[in-house]
């Protein structure tokens, strides 16, 4: 039964493997991908109804670490999200790769990158997640420099380079976990932290926080953002909506195994460390939600709508609270299933019409208008309007902010929340105002919206909805048991 | 008694006739017994290593009188593992720099090349296994000659120039030890390290002779310290390690310079004892060298222009984390020598690949040239991959552990103000230098991959050479092996730092 785990992983690997070297036509490729990547999904999803715990130990490297698979709630909902998207996106990619070239390695990349994302979600304890979490850095930065252009190399080059170097800022939070947990950093909700001499107390603080700062980088979190906005944007569409959508929240599972598996909620809770990082949480949603306003370009725009996103999911794991946890795992699944929809119609209209920027978007709206209407519920998703998976999301996050028990950043964490959700409707819904309601009214005939590229879209709508109308038995059945611990 | 404990003394005296043999056999004989003779020390290395595991340490006489009266040699399982990774190293080195040595060195000095490597080897084992600064001492100037010798093996001019700077600054180096050896000789009047512990402890307990004993610990370090290329002394490793033969920049980046630094552990723990160390600032004087190292060499080595001058100044930086662990005390010597071990590996590696990347850009040695050479030459793409990677500290390469290593082991005792202090300046450093790393090693990586349009660049494909497919296929595995299975490494270089003191 422990194997199970270990399938996804393995599976992925050799597919990625062996579609880096074959060189056959597309169509092969195609089923490749598609095949791996569905069976990816459903074993994740067979795991996700497993109940009773899984825990795998692989092999030692040193006495003390050891590399440790294991399937507790958090893994199983990451895990199978991760699968669902990769596979969405591996259907849209069959179409959106079509002109492009190195279609092989492009798709071995995303399979790669597949994998060491539910490595990561099974990891078991801190060694073997961060070891899949560099994993992960490395084999996603081809996928951003697929164009080879002088543009997506340096992007590559930065994205790399506050990737690894946050990780390495990470280690120092991991290896203190190590050295001061109980159990060499097995992941137990609640932590396992020894306890600390007040004289070493400062040091693992500071580490800790570097952990928050480090780890925080994958997700965006200010000040460690900059990479986000460049390298998102010119990677090819489908690789842009698994960066955005999925492949930060490496960031956030890792800071919620840090936070609450490993440290425990209670060596935070209001000390100067939850005032640091909630200040430079509601910094970052600020901050990115105003600069996704200023963005031209489509793209752009939808990578700075990211940063302010990833920060609220964090938002809510900051306010060490149970309100506040449920806000953040509910919005992981929303914002993923938003964002990576959102990018796919970006992608969509690049390869048919070549549009790139907001201001070409006059008048989408009836040339292909099931694109248009997708793309509009998305943002309305995203705003937060009921009955959408968003809408609960942001709820739990404002209460969990005023449960916090923080001083005056328990309401101005609700204001900020509020403050940045009005953002997000000007930013998002201008463009819809634009495709449905051109400043001049020209006739436009309807294109044919090619079924491969439409099919994901709308999966992801209903998977929007889903998440919003199911929101209190995701809760019951996946995560409450978790705090129950307690 | 067993026959084993001859061996270190066998493998020195081996190396000696083979270097006076391959001083007039033709070049071809000359490569194949040093090779085999590589291969011997490798091996005795590895028995003496098992062999000590079980034992313990073993003192070994040279002559019928006892210490101090006659020469000592001492070793553990931290000498016999230091005494197998050299002989591991120089042999892939001299088989993955083959085609290059017969390249750049005119035919008649190519057998003259494998006596100094043989000499080389034979001095830097000696240091790792005598017991007698004086034997120490004359070891490190055969090893200094030899360098040297190496450095301007290719006789070019630059070359010779590189060599002229090496040799003042090694020389400078040698003359601060030799100072340091007599004024130790004069102080304890001993030769034998053993002894010379006993002594030094003694005047340290009565609370004498602080002021002269603290003199000459820091010409002895300062002098090796000089000699590895510590901060700030580290400006004449540019040319010296990168205009070079691929196997002599090998050596000489991965060996030598660990040579001396070998011979600094063993005069901190063999000579004056890491307690009597301990009550002075030596150490924490060394942590600071190291951690400037390590931001400033990679600071050096993101100025250069030139792949095999950028690979050469990362040394400084590595070095620098060698003497950062040595001055986290006995729990950072752990870290330290697993990282000697890692470096000799990665940068042996990475200069063979660089140096044929560099034959397919037709021998410019500018970044830009350099373009898709990896994909021209595959193996060594993908062989400078994998050392870069190690390099910046990618999980399951053995890069990844020295540093987790060294981030543990400054934080095993943080309980007085300056401990704290210097865990968190050991981490700031090593996050600096990894920085720092990611920038240059991975521009490299990501410039040697990019596909160049016809007729932009010509590139030449590289003769096939069995010889560095399989070096860098060794060279990869063993990466690999320290990076996934490191217990038994670190276990063994545990117990030998116990075995040391």
């Amino acid at each position: 039964m422990e194997v199970l785990i270990l399938i996804p992983l393995i599976l992925c690997i050799v597919m990625g493997i062996s579609l880096y070297f074959v060189k056959s036509n597309k169509k092969v490729l195609d089923i490749m991908l598609l095949s791996t990547t569905a069976v990816t999904f459903i074993l994740a999803f067979v795991l996700l109804f497993v109940n009773q715990p899984l825990r795998l130990g692989l092999f030692s490297i040193t006495n003390d670490l050891t590399i440790l698979f294991k399937i507790d709630e958090i893994g199983k909902i990451f895990g199978a999200l991760f699968a669902f998207i990769w596979f969405v996106v591996s259907i849209f990619s069959i179409k959106y790769m079509d002109h492009e070239e190195n279609v092989n390695k492009f798709y071995a990349y995303t399979v790669l990158t597949l994998s060491f994302m539910i490595g990561l979600a099974y990891a078991g304890n801190l060694l073997t997640m961060y070891l899949v979490f560099e994993l992960v850095t490395l084999s996603s930065m081809p996928l951003v420099m697929h164009s080879k252009t002088k543009e997506s190399k340096s992007a590559a080059l930065k994205y790399l380079f506050y990737s690894l170097g946050g990780g390495f800022l990470g280690l120092i939070a991991v290896v203190a976990g190590i050295h001061f947990s109980s159990n060499f950093g097995e992941f137990v909700f609640g932590g396992s932290l020894n306890t600390i001499s007040s004289s070493a107390l400062p040091f693992v603080q500071i580490a800790l926080l570097c952990g928050l700062i480090g780890f925080g980088a994958k997700a965006g979190v200010f000040p460690l953002q900059a990479w986000l906005p460049t390298a998102h944007p010119v990677a090819p569409s489908p690789a842009s909506a698994l960066l955005s959508g999925v492949i930060t929240k490496a960031g956030v599972i890792v800071i919620i195994r840090l936070v609450l598996y490993t440290f425990g909620y209670s060596f935070m809770k209001g000390t100067y460390l939850q005032y640091v990082w909630e200040t430079l949480l509601l910094i970052t949603i600020l901050l990115g939600s105003t600069l996704a306003l200023l963005q031209k370009t489509f793209k752009r725009r939808l990578a700075y709508s990211s940063i302010s996103q990833l920060s609220y999911v964090l938002l809510g794991i900051c306010s060490l609270t149970e309100v506040g946890f449920y806000g953040s795992i509910l919005h992981v699944l929303s914002h993923a299933m938003i964002k990576v929809g959102l990018f796919l119609v970006a992608g969509y209209l690049i390869h048919e019409f070549e549009i790139h920027s907001v201001d070409e978007m006059e008048g989408l709206g009836k040339k292909s208008p099931i694109t248009m209407w997708c793309y509009t519920l998305f943002s309305i998703a995203l705003i937060g309007v009921p009955p959408t998976g968003a809408f609960f999301s942001k709820w739990y996050l404002a209460l969990g902010s005023l449960e916090s028990g923080l001083t005056f950043f328990d309401y101005f964490g609700a204001v900020v929340l509020l403050i940045s959700a009005i953002l997000t409707a000007v930013y998002l819904l201008s463009i819809s105002i634009k495709a449905f309601f051109p400043k001049e009214k020209k006739e436009v005939s309807k294109v044919k919206e090619p079924l491969l590229m439409v099919i994901p879209l709308i999966i992801l709508v209903v998977g929007v909805f889903v998440v919003g109308i199911f929101s209190t038995q995701i809760i019951e059945i996946f995560i409450s048991s978790v705090w129950e611990v307690l | 008694m067993d026959f084993i404990i001859n061996l270190p003394l066998i493998t020195i005296i081996l190396g000696f006739v083979l270097a006076v043999l391959t001083s007039f056999l033709n070049e071809k004989i000359s490569r194949i017994l040093t090779l085999c003779y590589e291969v011997i020390a490798t091996a005795f290395g590895i028995i003496l290593t098992i062999y000590t595991m079980d034992k313990g340490y073993i003192e070994y006489q040279l002559g019928h009188l006892t210490a101090p009266f006659c020469n000592q040699i001492r070793f553990g399982p931290y000498e016999s593992l230091l005494a197998t990774l050299v002989p591991t190293v120089m042999f892939l080195a001299i088989i993955a720099g083959k085609l290059h040595t017969k390249r750049d060195i005119v035919q008649q000095k190519e057998h003259s090349f494998y006596t100094l490597l043989n000499l080389i080897l034979l001095a830097i084992l000696s240091i790792i296994y005598t017991d007698d600064i004086f034997t120490g001492f004359v070891f490190l100037e055969i090893l200094t000659l030899g360098s040297i010798g190496i450095t301007m093996i290719k006789n070019h001019g630059r070359q010779i120039a590189a060599a002229l700077r090496y040799m003042i600054f090694n020389l400078l180096g040698s003359g601060l030890f030799l100072l340091g050896c007599i004024f130790l000789y004069g102080e304890t009047g001993y030769l034998s390290m053993s002894y010379i512990q006993d002594v030094v402890t003694d005047l340290f307990a009565q609370g004498k002779g602080d002021f002269g004993l603290v003199i000459t610990f820091t010409l002895i370090v300062t002098g090796l310290g000089i000699k590895s290329g510590l901060f700030p002394f580290y400006f004449w490793m540019g040319d010296t390690y990168g205009g070079n033969t691929t196997t002599a920049s090998s050596v000489l980046s991965g060996l030598i310079s660990k040579g001396y630094i070998i011979l600094a552990i063993k005069m901190i723990y063999r000579a004056f004892g890491i307690d009597n160390v301990m009550q002075t600032e030596l150490l924490n004087v060394l942590f600071v060298l190291g951690a400037c190292g390590m931001i400033f060499g990679s600071v050096t080595a993101i100025k250069q222009k030139v792949l095999n001058k950028m690979v050469s100044y990362s040394s400084a930086a590595q070095i620098g984390y060698i003497y950062l662990g040595i001055g986290l005390g006995p729990a950072g010597l752990i870290a330290a020598t697993f990282h000697i071990m890692t470096h000799s590996i990665c940068k042996s590696l990475l200069f063979s690949c660089s140096n044929r990347l560099i034959d397919c850009s037709g021998k410019k040695r500018k970044f830009e040239n350099l373009r898709g050479a990896g994909l021209v030459d595959k193996v060594a793409g993908v062989g400078f991959t994998v050392g870069a990677l190690s390099m910046v500290g990618c999980p399951f390469l053995a890069g990844f552990v020295s540093k987790y290593l060294f981030i543990t082991n400054s934080m095993v005792d943080i309980s007085t103000p300056w401990l704290l202090i210097r865990a968190i300046i050991t981490v700031i450093a090593l996050l600096g230098s990894t920085l720092l790393n990611t920038i240059y090693y991975l521009r490299t990586v990501i410039t040697i991959y990019s596909p160049v349009k016809k007729n932009e660049v010509e590139l030449v494909r590289n003769k096939y050479d069995v010889g560095f497919v399989v070096s860098t296929c060794l060279f990869i595995a063993l990466i690999f092996a320290l990076g996934l299975f490191p217990s038994t490494i670190i276990e063994i270089i545990g117990q030998g730092i116990g075995l040391l003191g």
